[in-house]
């Protein structure tokens, strides 16, 4: 019996050990008193949002900083809501359940809006729209998306593009992250990969080492929302609210031209509420 | 095409290895050691407790120690590391907040105790019987006949088969970034991964795999050299022999 008990004392040891570990791992989380309506949010003060470390333009860490364009949009929207932003990175297939589950009270990740992530989580107003891209190789002849039949093409599992392909029947492989998707047409395991047309269109510029382009686009018709959990009508609305305000003082376009310069805005498409005037972004790009 | 100039312009550029190390030593390694060292700590106790208890002559102890090492043996690393991490942070959140590192740790830990338990219980097992029976007739009971006698010989015997274990902890601990990380808690192959992502190139992933080889080399080789002097001595008894000998010469 004094062996077991040594044991347990061991095991006791080692697990304080560890929760001292890891808890000083996650450093002085400084706590802000809460300030204004109560949001239903994790911490007071605090809005947490769960994004992804690698999907430049929308999303991605540069210098240890969270940035891209949702997520630059997010911290003026949290501005305006006197919170504090704290991105924490994950794995898209991941993100949803995430947010539904508590885990963040935020998802931003150029999510477009489906009707089969609306039962998972809710949605807030659109801010972004987004195309479909079609990224090739220059070698492969694939012109446009009518041609992707019988060939090999690579997604991101659980995006929209994934949708697309596998509505499409075009029988996918799907791999984890925009990287991988880019490396599979690189090596030559894939003839195309189906994506998110900014994403695709700058990697294949500056990550295609002279081989992989964007062969065409095609507009999504859904908007791109910021998720959040389907219990917390509150933060939905708040935040609603003040994406309408950045929309009115011009951080949208100004964000819009900086992250997609040149890109157009297709006619129909209003951001926010809908209701709210925006200057309409500069359809070429600025020099430089 | 030139394939070695392709290779080097996507795995050996510079710049961009320079860009990312600061990162890399001072954020990735130092968050890789702390979930490496504490799943290790943690997985190794656990890993003790789950052998003994499937070498116990009771059933009630033996029978959940092979009910777990089945099941967390026999699911994938990422499996695991979702179910505990996602499943139990509605309950832990009240505990330490939504932080994902103790969870990601005890999943980690929860994973190696099952293949730890196994490699200490085939350690304890090629014990031969006569060293329990010699210490049951010199008085041991049971208990302290395992405890003092079997089992520091028989782990003793798999520390190069332990050492294998913690470096498989080491590689895993990069699956934790599927619970969700700060910027500040990515370890070094998330930090090499993003640093690709943005800048289009794979350098600083290899750039993370020297650091894992700097962290997993020494380590074979320290448990080489305390697996022999374990079997032959202190290199200065050598001498003393030699000096001996040659006296009587």
């Amino acid at each position: 019996m004094r062996a077991i008990s040594a044991f347990r004392r061991l095991a006791a040891l080692g697990t304080a050990v560890t929760l001292a570990v890891a808890l000083a791992a996650c450093g002085s989380d400084d706590k802000t008193d809460a300030s204004g309506p109560d949001l239903g949010l994790l911490e007071a003060g605090t809005l947490r949002i769960g994004t992804l470390t690698d999907a430049p333009p929308n999303v991605y860490v540069k210098d240890g900083k969270f940035t891209g364009f949702d997520n630059d949009l997010i911290t003026a929207v949290a501005a305006k809501l006197n919170l504090k932003p704290e991105f924490v990175g994950t794995d898209f297939s991941a993100l949803l359940s995430q947010v539904n589950g508590g885990q963040y009270d935020l998802g931003s990740s150029s999510i477009t809006v489906t009707e089969a992530r609306k039962k998972t989580v809710a949605f807030s107003n659109g801010y972004d729209f987004g195309y479909l891209g079609l990224n090739t190789t220059k070698t492969s002849g694939i012109k446009s998306f009518d041609q992707l039949g019988g060939k090999r093409v690579v997604v991101v599992q659980g995006t929209v593009q994934d949708d697309y392909a596998t509505q499409k029947d075009l029988n996918p492989v799907r791999v984890p992250n925009y990287n991988a998707a880019l490396g599979q047409l690189k090596a030559g395991t894939a003839d195309a990969w189906v994506s998110p047309a900014e994403i695709g269109e700058k990697m294949a510029k500056e990550q295609g080492g002279g081989t992989v382009i964007l062969a065409a686009k095609e507009l999504s018709d859904a908007p791109m929302a910021f998720a959040v959990a389907k219990s917390n009508d509150k933060l939905r609305d708040a935040v609603n609210k003040a994406l309408d305000e950045v929309i009115a003082d011009g951080t949208w376009t100004k964000l819009v031209e900086q992250y997609y310069p040149g890109r157009p805005v297709p006619a129909n498409f209003k951001p926010g509420s809908g209701s709210v005037k925006f200057t309409a972004p500069s359809a070429t790009p600025a020099a430089g | 095409m030139d394939i070695w100039s392709t290779l080097k312009d996507t795995f050996l550029d510079w710049e961009s290895m320079k860009a990312v190390l600061p990162e890399m030593l001072k954020v990735g390694l130092v968050n890789t050691l702390i979930l490496a060292a504490a799943s290790v700590v943690l997985g190794t106790v656990l890993g003790m407790i789950v052998a003994v208890m499937g070498l116990s002559r009771r059933r009630w102890l033996r029978w959940p120690a092979k009910v777990y090492t089945d099941i967390f043996r026999g699911l994938p690393a990422i499996l695991t590391i979702l179910l505990i991490g996602q499943g139990l942070s509605p309950i832990t959140r009240h505990w330490w907040g939504p932080n994902p590192y103790p969870l990601g740790i005890l999943a980690l830990s929860l994973i190696a105790a099952a293949y730890i338990g196994e490699i200490f219980r085939s350690g304890i097992q090629s014990v031969e019987k006569g060293q329990l029976e010699a210490s049951r007739a010199l008085g041991f009971s049971y208990t302290a006949g395992m405890r003092l006698v079997v089992i520091p010989q028989g782990v003793r015997r798999v520390l190069p088969a332990l050492v294998n274990q913690f470096i498989a902890l080491v590689k895993e601990s990069s699956l934790v970034y599927f619970l969700g990380l700060l910027a500040s808690q990515r370890e070094l192959f998330r930090i090499g991964q993003d640093a690709a992502a943005t800048n289009g190139n794979l350098s600083p992933l290899l750039l993370a795999g020297l650091f894992y080889l700097i962290i997993t080399v020494p380590l074979t080789h320290l448990v080489n050299y305390f697996d022999k002097r374990l079997r032959e001595g202190r290199p200065a008894d050598l001498e003393v022999e030699e000096l001996t000998h040659a006296d009587h010469r």
